[in-house]
């Protein structure tokens, strides 16, 4: 089996546990956040 | 091993350590996407800010390098904010509203004051389920009590009856039930939550609490207690209906076998393997089981070296 594949009876797909926060800016641009926005919560202390 | 049968599911997990994580690193393995919301500032309880025993070796920071966070977080996006500051309560509120599942570890009550309960969930999205797996439940005397895996254990019963008679209770870390029971149990009230929705149309809120999945592991002890109020001794490597089972010191240095003769024809396969099949022999008390439960100890001594 393809690892990765994803179909019924597939593959395993094993990506590592992200970084604290490895992610947040992505989120928060699929959630509507415009980049200023982002930029405000990360120097606000609330997003990292 | 996994499929994509949960492809198109999206997960909201606010839950630490190993129960709530790893039942929802189980729902990514199946396919949905979750995404991790870390606790920030506050450093969660496997992301320690400075190094301690659990941390491994290698560069990096201390937060990034602990076994447990890792195994119990894979196949998972995050996203670190502080919820408890209005702007992160914005945050969470944007995905909660494009949620299918949002699965919580808090203790009872913690969800509300936060503002993200029942039913301001159900309000945000009301096609969202909401998981609780508080360890004492969203009710009863003991909610809002905090309490980890091994702690369960013990209040469940599970150092009751594990060791040897006589000997001090003993936690069993870092191997704990609720740990191994809890995860699977997340598998099955997202799928419970996800066919209920098919119905309904609607999402539920599911009280998983993580001693009633640990409860029913023990049925035996508690039916004895509760239909006749007797507490079981603790069986060692025993078993109340097998004579012999139990571990035994082998010929090695620290070697041990276990060893069970569940029925008559076992022990006196046994029997002829230790050399003494008049062990097993017709006429021989231990050549029934009546005769070796009778003479447990006796019987058992014959096991081993």
């Amino acid at each position: 089996m393809a690892a990765g594949d994803g179909g019924a009876g597939g593959g395993w797909e094993a990506r590592p546990a992200p970084a604290l926060g490895a992610d947040t800016r992505a989120i928060l641009e699929e959630l509507g956040y415009a980049s200023a926005e982002q930029i405000a919560l990360a120097r606000a202390g609330v997003a990292l | 091993m996994t499929s994509g049968v949960l492809r198109g599911v999206r997960v909201v997990e606010l839950a630490e350590v190993w129960a709530g994580p790893m039942g929802c690193t189980l729902l990514a393995d199946l396919g949905a996407e979750v995404v991790k919301l870390e606790t920030f500032p506050r450093a969660s309880m496997t992301r320690p800010p400075v190094a301690d025993a659990r941390v491994g070796a290698g560069d990096g920071p201390p937060y990034e390098r602990v076994n447990v966070h890792h195994h119990a977080n894979r196949n998972k996006r995050t996203i670190a904010v502080d919820v408890r500051a209005a702007a992160g309560a914005e945050v969470l509120r944007r995905l909660v509203a494009r949620a299918d599942l949002v699965v919580e570890s808090f203790s009872g009550g913690t969800m509300e004051r936060l503002g993200f309960g029942w039913q301001a969930i159900h309000a945000i999205q009301p096609r969202a389920s909401l998981i609780s797996l508080a360890s004492w439940g969203q009710d009863g005397p003991y909610r809002g009590y905090r309490m980890f895996g091994s702690g369960l254990d013990a209040m469940v019963g599970h150092h009751l009856v594990r060791g040897h008679p006589g000997a001090p209770l003993a936690e069993t870390q870092p191997a704990v039930h609720s740990d191994a029971a809890v995860p699977l149990t997340v598998v099955f009230a997202a799928a419970t939550a996800l066919t209920l929705r098919e119905e309904s149309g609607a999402g539920v809120w599911i009280d998983l609490a993580q001693v009633e999945d640990l409860a029913w592991q023990l049925p035996a002890i508690l039916g004895e207690w509760t239909a006749n109020g007797r507490l079981p001794a603790r069986a060692a490597g025993g078993d109340p209906d097998v004579v012999p089972h139990g571990y035994y010191r082998a010929a090695g240095e620290d070697e041990w076998l276990c060893v069970a003769a569940e029925d008559d024809a076992q022990w006196a396969a046994l029997a002829s393997a230790m050399g003494r099949p008049e062990l097993a022999e017709d006429g021989h008390p231990w050549a029934a089981v009546v005769g070796r439960l009778r003479e447990r100890a006796a019987c058992s001594s014959h096991v081993g070296c």
